[in-house]
């Protein structure tokens, strides 16, 4: 049994009058511990299957699977407490609380799960020492992304969801937060998927996912992933 | 051009639409500013509105005229004519003593003549009086039953005002309102209490007074009232006709006078008229009763007379009755001596009688026996005549029988000697038998001839004795034939006797009932005498009692007469005082005191311009509030857009539109909204508030039909203009900043607020706070204009709860602390006339169990004028023992007694009239007796007004101590009040009682009143709060959605979430309660300092209570905002909202 399964997922929005199918018959499947990409053009559904794997959205048909748990059959309040335990999201735009602090950004989430890591060594880890106690306002993009990154990996979720993590950052910070995140999911066995439009990333996962016009349309499993710092783009 | 318009407008109308309730917000938030502004505003307006109004359809007096002596007719036309007056008509007013139903209390009540032109009374129901003995009453509190009822005109009235009217008892026929009496206070009066109870309406013909009292004028133009236009009109004539009606008032004081003489010389005629009159009615009576008393005399004499007559029959009458007595004793003694010899000889008589009854059945029965005997005699004979022929019969033939025996016995005796011989035995047996038979036989034929001789023998003897015998019997029946012959003569003479002794006695018999008949007349005769003798007594007993009646009559007749001519003399020595009095007051005619009233001096009339100044005073503080609050939410909610859309504004002004084309957006949003809450405010205010409070505001003026609502033209356009300029100068000012970016840096996203530590950070507690409290101390802080707003809007709402709660704790406190802590008596009592030493010692005793404390006062309602307005106070004269029943109190500070030329003033009044320590001021009494004292105190006193003097005050400036007619009384532990007042109502002189429980009981009904504008207070306070809370919220969660899309990804449950985004609410909402505390002590100061009537002054009051409600309410509007958004925040999609930045 895969980590993580999709099987023939639809998700289907109504506007009003109008009907616009997001994503139809995705099905792929992830091993536990590999890092995901999940790459295709703009509009392809991407974001949906990530907001459907998160617990951010519902689906129209289909099954989606975590860890044994079909996620697709969860109501409102399982999906809180699903996003709550099992799984961490870096965001494009960090989305951050301007209000705390880097240090309290983090603890911010892990004073909701179960079985939390301590806010301050995650921050460590992603190289903020010097920086806890400054404002999103204070931070780099960089830095803003690391601490959306430590923030969702205080939690200590099964799973590690990234939507664009480099889109709004500089080539050189985007390969540190790339970098950072095959690392953190080489030394944590954690299952790390990053959504991006980006194919040259592909070479870094152990699997990719090729998503257009709102379905999958191959995974293959990638024997020899390369360190981020051997890619260019 | 007109693409772009329409691009624009089509904008426009779907930013209202996405935001509508932004929009909305701004729209109720501008519709309850302006609302209450203009509503309050125009509640004064409406209020003075609806007194013009009323004030001219019913024509109301612009000045009343009035002297000392009243007005002839002749005056009111003269004045009627005069140059600059529109109208006059006379009236006659008069207060009197009345019951308002059958058997209820004596009140004292106006009555006024009913106007035809000024001071029209408006009908509210039933109909017109259309005779002298219907009326109408106040309408104030009228219902449809007191139609029908019986007003009488009480006997306790003096003579004067019952003369002054045509009929004693009126049926009510309808209740009306008159501009008169527009508020509740009826006014003062010199009978009784001194207070009026109410008012009553006659028809003219129901007073028979042939002057009026007081002359109602109106001026021409149309006035607005209480204009200073209007005022100044008012005063300049009244100065100029008090100079033109002097003249009239002199005439008529002379008149009056000339008439007073008149009377006086009337009078004085009748009085010598009368006292001729009695002179010769004295005579006449002497002579009269002189003729009398000789009459009766005669009489007596005459019966004295009659009586005598009268004895002497009875005398005569007497003796003949006593002679007839004797004689009819005679008489019965002969019939009685008649009756016994009668009877004796009937006896004897009877007895012979039957002595030869006896005789005669003796000798009948001898003769008779010897009759018997002779007849047996003879039978004997017969018998013994009969045997002897018989044997004389029998006789041969026994001697035949024995002969032929004898041969027979002889033949045998030979047969049987022959048988012998022949010796046959059978035969000889037989013979000798047979000669045996045969010789027995002959012996037995021997002893009967033998018996036959003897019986002859005795036979013969027998018939000698019988013979003999009947010789003797025949002898002895010739005697008692004899003595038969004898009785027989014997009964002759006895029958003859008797037939003598009837006649002897039928003659005496006779003889006496002639006697006794004779009696009989003799005593018939005798009775008629007496009869007549009788009728003779009867007549003089009559002529008696006659006599005696004629006495008495004489006596009554004369005692009458006596007390008669007494009254005449007592009527002729009060006639001669009273004219001596009527002398006296006509040389002490003064010149008569003008009067030219204006109708500022009319208590209602004045009442209602102070009450809409309350309106209009609490008006002025809210306008302010609310437009500050306005400002604050149409700045939170412009700011807030400005940035949503700021890379709208960027794209546009890329494009290359001006300035002007994108604020133009914005400012017609919020102009229009500011215009829409506008129209909504003005409309809806101008309406709901002049009507909540009018109806509030009935319960003090009875001004009918109702309130005119008006729409304040200018005002509201003034309104309108103030709310959309201030919203779109706002709307500017948040615009401004963003306008003047370059379109670059707009395109781009705002970076987000900075996050910055805070001072609390600075504070040792801070790290010992929880995470979630930290957040939501930055996140105050982070917005300021938020928290500005947010402590200004919910501070506003409990400012306002508790200026409505704190109004209503001081109104419903006022009453307690007056009557408990002010005013501590329990009754006052009012007396007819002053009471002596004497009358109040006993009136204490009387009391000694009921009363804890009685003291006498000198009490009085009377006017204070003081900077051109005239006021009603009470005066109260007394010693130092008023302060028992009266607290002089400034603040926390005791007083003492004013000092001789010195008053103490209550605060209420001194307010009112801006009156302070150290001013003189004069006061003026119904009788028109001014008392000007120096102010040395001023007290707190809530109900009703009061100057305190002591009685050498107002014995130094009248010359004599004031008259006690009032007493203060407390009563005793356990004692009831009400059983302690009605003892008191029925005692010497007491008039009126006043129980202060009862008077609080009225007032505090009165203040019910004021309960809506509570209501209406806390109304908008809540929509404030709500409104406020509401627009920050919506705009907080707008803004921060990122943010809770973010605490929701990252796994908050919904309870968390809304405690994130709620914690700072509640913590802002707390905090500007808690200023709203402070602001609303404030406010409540404020709009009490504002309040200023007559009656009640009020002192800012607040309980804990209230404080409570104005938070918990305010918390709990915040609390329902909250509930609402909670599941909004609920419905919030996280993927949409994070999905980029646009």
């Amino acid at each position: 049994m895969p980590f993580v399964e999709f099987d023939n997922v639809g998700k289907t929005y109504h506007m009003g009058e109008v009907q616009i199918t997001a994503l139809h018959d995705a099905s792929f499947t992830v091993e536990k511990g590999e890092l995901v990409v999940i790459v295709g053009p703009s509009g392809a559904g991407k974001t949906t299957l990530l907001n459907i794997l998160g617990g951010m959205d519902t689906l129209s048909t289909g099954h989606v699977f975590l860890d044994g748990q079909e996620i697709s059959k969860l109501n409102r309040k399982q999906l809180t407490e699903y996003r709550r335990h099992d799984v961490g999201f870096v965001f494009q735009f960090y989305n951050l609380i301007g209000n705390l602090t880097a240090l309290e950004n983090v603890e911010l989430a892990n004073q909701i799960c179960r079985d939390p890591l301590d806010a301050a060594q995650v921050l460590r880890d992603v190289g903020l020492e010097q920086r806890m106690k400054n404002f999103p306002s204070q931070l780099s993009g960089g830095e803003q992304q690391r601490v959306a990154i430590a923030r969702a990996l205080a939690k200590n979720p099964k799973l590690l969801l990234c939507d664009e993590p480099t889109g709004a950052l500089d080539y050189q910070t985007g390969k540190a937060i790339l970098k950072l995140l095959q690392d953190t999911g080489r030394r944590t066995g954690m299952t790390v998927i990053i959504i991006t439009h980006n194919s040259a990333l592909t070479a870094m996962a152990d699997r990719v996912i090729r998503v257009k016009n709102g379905t999958v349309i191959s995974q293959m499993k990638n024997d020899n992933p390369v360190d981020i710092s051997e890619i260019e783009w | 051009m007109v693409m772009k318009h329409n691009g624009m407008r089509k904008n426009l109308s779907r930013t209202i639409r996405a935001s509508l309730g932004r929009y909305i917000a701004i729209v109720a938030i501008i519709a309850l500013g302006c609302g209450i502004f203009v509503g309050l505003r125009v509640t004064k307006t409406d209020m003075v509105a609806t007194g013009q109004k009323y004030t001219d359809e019913q024509n109301m007096f612009d000045l009343r005229l009035l002297n000392t002596y009243g007005w002839s007719r002749e005056d009111v036309d003269a004045i009627a004519r005069m140059d600059g007056i529109a109208d006059a008509e006379g009236t006659v007013t008069l207060d009197a003593f009345a019951q308002f139903g059958d058997g209820a209390e004596d009140r004292v009540y106006r009555l006024h003549s009913l106007p035809e032109r000024v001071d029209r009374v408006r009908l509210l129901a039933g109909r017109m009086p259309q005779s002298p003995d219907e009326c109408l009453v106040d309408g104030a509190r009228a219902t449809k039953d007191v139609i029908g009822t019986r007003v009488v005109i009480s006997d306790a009235n003096d003579a004067d005002t019952l003369d002054s009217l045509n009929c004693h008892t009126f049926t009510v026929v309808g209740y009306v309102s008159t501009p008169l009496y527009m508020d509740t206070t009826r006014g003062t009066t010199t009978l009784g209490s001194g207070s009026l109870s109410s008012y009553i309406y006659l028809p003219q013909e129901a007073f028979a007074v042939d002057y009026v009292t007081e002359i109602h004028v109106t001026i021409p133009g149309d006035w607005a009232i209480y204009s200073g236009e209007y005022n100044d009109a008012l005063d300049e004539n009244a100065d100029r006709l008090k100079l033109a009606i002097t003249p009239l008032a002199h005439n008529r004081f002379l008149n009056v006078k000339q008439e007073a003489e008149q009377a006086y010389a009337d009078g004085m005629r009748d009085f010598n008229d009368g006292q001729k009159a009695y002179t010769e009615a004295e005579e006449k009576l002497r002579l009269e009763l002189a003729d009398a008393l000789k009459k009766l005399e005669d009489a007596q004499a005459e019966i004295d007379k009659n009586r005598q007559t009268l004895a002497d029959g009875e005398a005569q009458l007497s003796d003949a009755q006593k002679l007839l007595n004797e004689n009819a004793q005679q008489l019965a003694q002969s019939r009685l001596e008649l009756e016994n010899t009668k009877a004796e000889t009937y006896a004897q008589l009877a007895q012979a009688n039957k002595e030869l009854l006896e005789n005669y059945k003796t000798v009948n029965e001898s003769l008779k026996q010897v009759k018997d005997g002779l007849a047996q005699i003879e039978s004997g004979l017969k018998q013994v005549e009969d045997g002897l022929k018989q044997i004389d019969d029998a006789m041969p033939l026994l001697e035949l029988a024995i002969s032929l025996q004898e041969i027979q016995v002889q033949t045998t005796q030979r047969s049987l000697e022959a048988a012998k011989l022949t010796g046959n035995e059978e035969l000889i047996s037989y013979l000798e038998n047979r000669l045996a038979e045969q010789t027995a036989k002959l012996e037995e034929y021997y002893a009967q001839k033998t018996e036959a001789e003897a019986t002859r023998q005795e036979l013969e003897a027998k018939k000698a004795e019988l013979e003999a015998k009947k010789a003797e019997l025949e002898s002895t029946q010739v005697t008692l034939e004899d003595a038969l012959e004898t009785i027989h003569e014997g009964f002759v003479e006895l029958d003859s006797n008797q037939a003598q002794a009837d006649s002897q006695f039928a003659a005496a018999s006779a003889r006496i009932e002639a006697g006794a008949l004779e009696l009989e007349g003799a005593q018939k005769e005798l009775d008629g005498k007496k009869a007549e003798l009788e009728e003779g007594k009867q007549a003089l007993a009559d002529g008696e009692a006659e006599l005696a009646k004629g006495r008495s009559d004489y006596e009554t007749g004369k005692a009458e007469a006596e007390a008669e001519l007494a009254k005449s003399k007592a009527e002729l020595d009060d006639a001669e005082a009273e004219l001596a009095e009527a002398r006296q007051n006509i040389d002490e005619m003064e010149e008569p005191d003008v009067f030219a009233l204006t109708r500022n001096t009319n208590a209602g009339y004045m009442a209602l311009d102070s009450n809409s100044d309350i309106v209009s005073g609490v008006s002025r503080v809210f306008p302010a509030f609310f437009l500050l609050v306005a400002a604050l939410v149409c700045i939170t909610t412009m700011t807030r857009m400005v940035e949503e859309e700021r890379t709208e504004i960027g794209t546009m002004k890329a494009l290359g539109y001006g300035n002007y084309a994108i604020i133009r957006k914005y400012l017609l949003y919020s102009g229009s909204a500011a215009v829409i809450g506008c129209g909504l405010g003005v409309v809806a205010g101008s309406i709901v508030f002049p009507w909540i409070l009018w109806k509030a505001y009935c319960i003090i003026f009875n001004i009918t039909p109702g309130v005119v609502l008006l729409f304040d033209w200018p005002l509201c356009i003034a309104v309108v203009l103030v709310y959309t300029a201030v919203s779109t100068l706002v709307t500017w000012y948040c615009c401004r900043r963003t306008l003047r970016e370059v379109p670059a840096e707009l395109i781009r996203p705002k970076a987000p607020t900075a996050g910055k530590k805070i001072f609390l950070e600075y504070l040792p507690f801070w790290n010992r706070m929880g995470f979630l409290n930290k957040v939501m101390l930055r996140n105050v802080f982070r917005y300021r204009q938020r928290l500005l707003m947010m402590l200004v809007g919910v501070g506003g709402c409990t400012a306002l709860l508790l200026t409505g709660f704190g109004f209503r704790n001081t109104v419903s406190d006022i009453v307690n602390i007056q009557f408990e802590e002010v005013s501590r008596y329990d009754m006052q009592v009012f007396f007819s006339e002053g009471q002596t030493e004497q009358m109040q010692q006993s009136f204490r005793e009387a009391l000694e169990s009921d009363a804890q404390d009685v003291g006498f006062f000198y009490q009085s309602s009377v006017e204070l004028e003081h900077n051109d307005q005239s006021r009603s106070i009470y005066l109260i004269a007394g010693d130092s023992s008023v302060k028992t029943f009266l607290d002089f109190h400034c603040g926390g500070e005791s007083m003492d007694m004013p000092g001789t030329g010195e008053a103490f003033l209550t605060a209420g009044i001194a307010d009112l009239a801006g009156i302070s320590v150290g001013d003189t001021v004069t006061v003026r009494t119904t009788d028109m007796e001014t008392l000007t004292v120096r102010i040395s105190g001023i007290y707190d006193n809530h109900v009703y007004n009061y100057m305190i003097v002591t009685p050498q005050t107002v014995a130094e400036q009248w010359g004599e101590m004031p008259e006690y007619q009032t007493a203060f009384v407390n009563v005793r532990e356990g004692r009831d009040v009400h059983t302690v007042s009605a003892a008191i109502g029925g005692m010497k002189d007491v008039m009126n009682i006043n129980v202060s429980q009862d008077q609080a009981e009225m007032v505090n009904s009165m203040m019910k009143a004021l309960d809506l504008v509570v209501i209406t207070i806390v109304i908008c306070a809540g929509l404030l709060a709500a409104i406020v809370v509401y627009n920050l919220t919506n705009i907080s969660i707008t803004e921060r959605i990122r943010e809770i899309a973010t605490i929701k990804v990252l796994g908050f449950n919904a309870g968390e979430t809304s405690a994130y985004v709620f914690k700072e609410n509640i913590l802002l909402s707390v905090f500007g309660a808690g200023l709203g505390l402070i602001g609303g002590k404030f406010l409540l100061d404020f709009v009490i300092s504002q309040i200023k009537i007559d009656m009640v002054w009020f002192q800012p009051r607040l309980s804990v209570g209230s404080h409570l409600y104005a938070i918990l309410l305010t918390l709990a509007a915040v609390a329902a905002v909250d509930f609402i958004f909670h599941f909004r925040l609920d419905k919030i999609n996280m993927a949409e909202a994070l999905k980029s930045v646009e």
